[in-house]
């Protein structure tokens, strides 16, 4: 074959051409300035509307978390507005041991017992001193029954007292126990409920850490005078209620509210927080065709805040939104309220406000109106419906109002929506 | 060898990605291609009345021979500037595929798509909107692909040397695949949009030519394209109706110069007929061009004959850009060998457009490479 420089150059041209198309070939997306007055037909309106009233039904929850599962047993007492107390139980007291190289024998002697409790000084109030007051409070009574254990918070049931000055409280208490009333419990196969209460020079609060902190409270004594015998170390544990088995382990240590003298949210507001701590359980009602045939682009739920005196009328408290998982089959809201999307999911927003602030609060929550949108078609398709709750839940005093559906329609909830129709876009 | 594979390395290197963005060009449907062949974009477009291979006239379809087959690669790179910045974009076409025999002595059959239309282009780009009361950033990628394309069906009657005619049916169809998306900075408060649709084209249209020669070294050309009904439709559901464009377009070529052939061309395209297939706000207008052009044959290297092409033409494109209209001149170079001891022909051009409208300027370059076989 003769390759004449004619047929050189045709071969070269034809190659470099492919190459370049080829070359060409590669996606890649860039940003110019020709676009988006050049690129016409592709523009789409968003738009905004307000839904008001967007709520169908509103109501305030009270009784959360459910006993025994707080993160942390939050003591207070504030006079006669607000008094919060704890129990912790020790229903697995060691009643026999073993001595090196000897055989299992009963306990006949304790030494050295003391209970231990880790303490959380975050948002504490302290004055310049504080009373730790230990109770006995084991009663037969049933675990649900707070009136009994309240009544044993008596003087004939003080176990141990200890006052300390504020600026000796750390996060660490240690009440030394009598060790002739320990061996007594031991050896009569009675369980050890302790019952721990505030005393302050004025208005005092903190936290005790529990067993869902992982700190929780611990008794320790000795058994033997043998040094090779160690020490004993009980953890939190309850035997009752003995039907059902699993929530036997909510009563191994929670808190016990002997007295809230805050009045109620009323007919024209919802609450969150406090103690014990509310929710606010608000059920939506947006119409079909703006779920369906539109692209949500932002949903703000505005809400007017309530101001509220009382306690810790001041202290910036997080309120957030999370929205319901529960099938309308389940008819009780109290359950419906704790069947709920983790929090940061579909409504990752949240609310810093104190319970005597005022003035409109927002709540992003456009994700979770694509869930409803998606879910539609769906025979159980969760409630159209989202809880408001405090982030640290049952561990402040901190109460948080807003104006209910109920409220003039300035005040009431709304649900302000930034949306794009579906258009024919594309079409010059 | 070693210069061939520097020259794809090169040329793969800096070939700009497909990253066509809005431009003056791609406004309304899109931008015309104008149907032309490598060989007629070489000349200007002045050749489209003759070239058996450019789908405009069927009565120019005897002179491709035998029979043909036709292809061609047309990528364009396109340089705009707005408010003193340039955007490069690159878009690749097929342009024209074409096939044909002879049916009998005289008769030919030719059937071959085109672009009519083309709208492929991408962009992404980042820009700020109000949401809720807030101005938040975002970002846009949209994206659009297709054409509005003419499938024709030809056939033409050569009555003797003087003379030859042709008809067509063409099928108008086409659609353009439509992404637009839009995520925001911040994901958590904003949800983003992806909306995804097909824009789709159906129409017809019938059009008749003839090539003669009615004196020495002249000859005549002339062709109509008559639109019929067109109809696009959004995603399943009938959108909008209107009309296929009517064209006409006649051409004198002079070959009385040994070794050459000079070409003057006039075009008209009344795509008015396609307003009501837009939005009320379409501003389309109907356009003509007129090109001029010349084919000289050019040395026989080892037997092997070449030609070299010339042309320029100036035209209104249909879709007016922010009510300005938008104007497009191109001067054009190329040529032409005849490989495969005559089986085949590869055919390069290329095109140097200016587009203007409203004070913007919009510069392209078409690279055009065809490869006709001739079995």
């Amino acid at each position: 074959m003769i390759n004449s420089p004619l047929r050189r150059a045709w071969r070269v041209v034809v190659v470099a051409s492919a190459a370049a198309f080829l070359g060409a070939c590669n996606e890649q997306l860039d940003a110019g300035s020709a676009c988006p007055s050049l690129c016409p037909g592709l523009s789409v309106p968003i738009k905004d509307t307000v839904l008001s009233p967007v709520l169908d039904f509103d109501t305030t929850l009270v009784g959360y978390p459910s006993i025994g599962t707080e993160e942390g047993i939050p003591l207070a007492s504030r006079g006669d507005t607000l008094d919060v107390r704890g129990v912790i139980r020790f229903d697995s007291l060691v009643l026999r041991f073993a001595p090196p190289g000897d055989t299992l024998r009963a306990v006949t002697q304790v030494d050295s017992a003391f209970v231990r409790m880790r303490l959380n000084l975050t948002q504490s109030r302290l004055p310049s001193s504080v009373t730790f007051e230990l109770y006995d409070v084991d009663t037969i009574a049933d675990d649900g029954n707070t009136a009994a254990v309240l009544a044993l918070f008596r003087p004939g049931r003080l176990i141990a007292s200890r006052t300390q000055a504020r600026a000796e409280i750390t996060d660490s208490l240690r009440f030394p126990l009598s060790n002739a009333w320990l061996l007594q419990k031991i050896q009569a196969g009675a369980n050890v409920r302790f019952g721990l209460r505030l005393v302050g020079s004025g208005p005092v609060s903190l936290r005790v850490h529990s067993v869902e902190t992982g700190l929780n409270a611990e008794v320790r004594y000795h058994v033997s005078p043998d040094t090779a015998v160690h020490q004993v170390i009980v953890s939190p544990y309850s035997k009752t209620p003995i039907e059902p088995a699993s929530l036997a382990s909510d009563f191994r240590d929670y808190a016990v509210v002997a007295r809230n003298a805050l009045p109620g949210a009323g007919a024209f507001a919802f609450s969150t927080g406090g103690v014990p701590a509310r929710r606010a359980y608000l059920r939506f009602n947006v119409p079909q065709w703006l779920i369906d045939s539109t692209t949500i682009v932002r949903a703000t739920l505005l809400l007017t805040q309530a101001p509220q005196r009382g306690f810790d009328e001041s202290d910036s408290v997080t309120v957030i939104g999370q929205a319901v998982a529960a099938t309308n089959r389940i008819r009780d809201l109290y359950r419906s309220s704790q069947i709920l999307i983790p929090a940061g999911l579909f409504i990752a927003d949240s609310m810093r406000v104190a319970p005597a602030d005022s003035g409109v609060r927002s709540l992003e929550m456009n994700s979770l109106l694509r869930v409803w949108n998606s879910s539609t078609p769906v025979a159980e398709a969760p409630q159209r419906a989202i809880v408001l709750l405090q982030k640290e839940e049952g561990l402040h005093g901190a109460e948080v109002r807003f104006f209910n559906a109920k409220s003039p329609a300035s005040v009431r909830p709304k649900l302000r929506l930034s949306y794009i129709p579906r258009v024919n876009f594309g079409v010059p | 060898m070693r210069r061939l594979l520097a020259t794809v390395f090169m040329a793969a290197a800096s070939a700009a990605p497909l990253a066509g963005q809005g431009a003056l060009s791609l406004q309304g449907f899109g931008y015309p291609v104008g149907q032309h062949s490598t060989r007629s974009s070489g000349a200007g477009g002045s050749l489209g009345e003759t070239d058996p291979t450019s789908p405009i006239n069927p009565g120019a379809l005897p002179g491709a021979g035998r029979s043909l087959f036709s292809v061609q690669i047309d990528p364009e790179f396109r340089q705009l500037t707005v408010d003193g910045r340039a955007v490069n974009t690159t878009t690749a076409r097929f342009p024209v595929i074409s096939v044909g025999t002879r049916a009998g002595a005289r008769g030919f059959v030719g059937v071959s798509f085109a672009s009519l239309l083309d709208r492929t282009w991408d962009a992404a780009y980042s820009d700020s909107v109000t949401v809720g009361g807030d101005r938040v950033a975002s970002r846009v990628a949209t994206s659009v692909r297709g054409a509005i394309n003419d499938a024709r069906v030809a056939y033409a009657w050569q009555f003797n040397e003087r003379f030859q005619a042709g008809v067509a049916f063409h099928a108008i169809t086409g659609a353009n695949r439509m992404r637009l998306a839009r995520t925001f900075t911040d994901s958590t408060k904003f949800g983003s949009l992806a909306q995804q649709t097909t824009l789709s084209y159906a129409g017809s249209a019938v059009s008749a030519g003839l090539v003669s020669r009615p004196v020495q070294h002249l000859y005549l050309a002339a062709s109509a394209r008559l639109g019929g009904a067109m109809r696009t439709r959004y995603d399943d559901s009938l959108a909008t109706r209107g009309h296929a464009p009517n064209r006409y377009g006649a051409s004198l070529t002079y070959d009385g110069i040994p070794g050459s052939t000079l070409i003057l061309r006039l075009n008209h395209e009344e795509w008015t007929r396609m307003k009501s297939l837009g939005q009320s706000t379409l501003d389309v207008r109907d356009a003509t061009e007129i090109s001029a052009g010349a084919e000289i044959a050019g040395p026989k290297v080892q037997g092997t004959p070449s030609q070299f092409r010339l042309g320029a033409r100036t035209r209104g494109l249909p879709f007016a850009w922010n009510g300005h209209a938008v104007t497009e001149r191109v001067l054009s170079a190329g040529g032409g060998a005849t490989v495969g001891r005559g089986w085949a022909s590869i055919d390069v051009s290329l095109q140097r457009a200016v587009r203007k409208a409203g004070g913007l300027t919009e510069k392209g370059t078409i690279l055009s490479v065809g490869l006709t076989v001739r079995p």
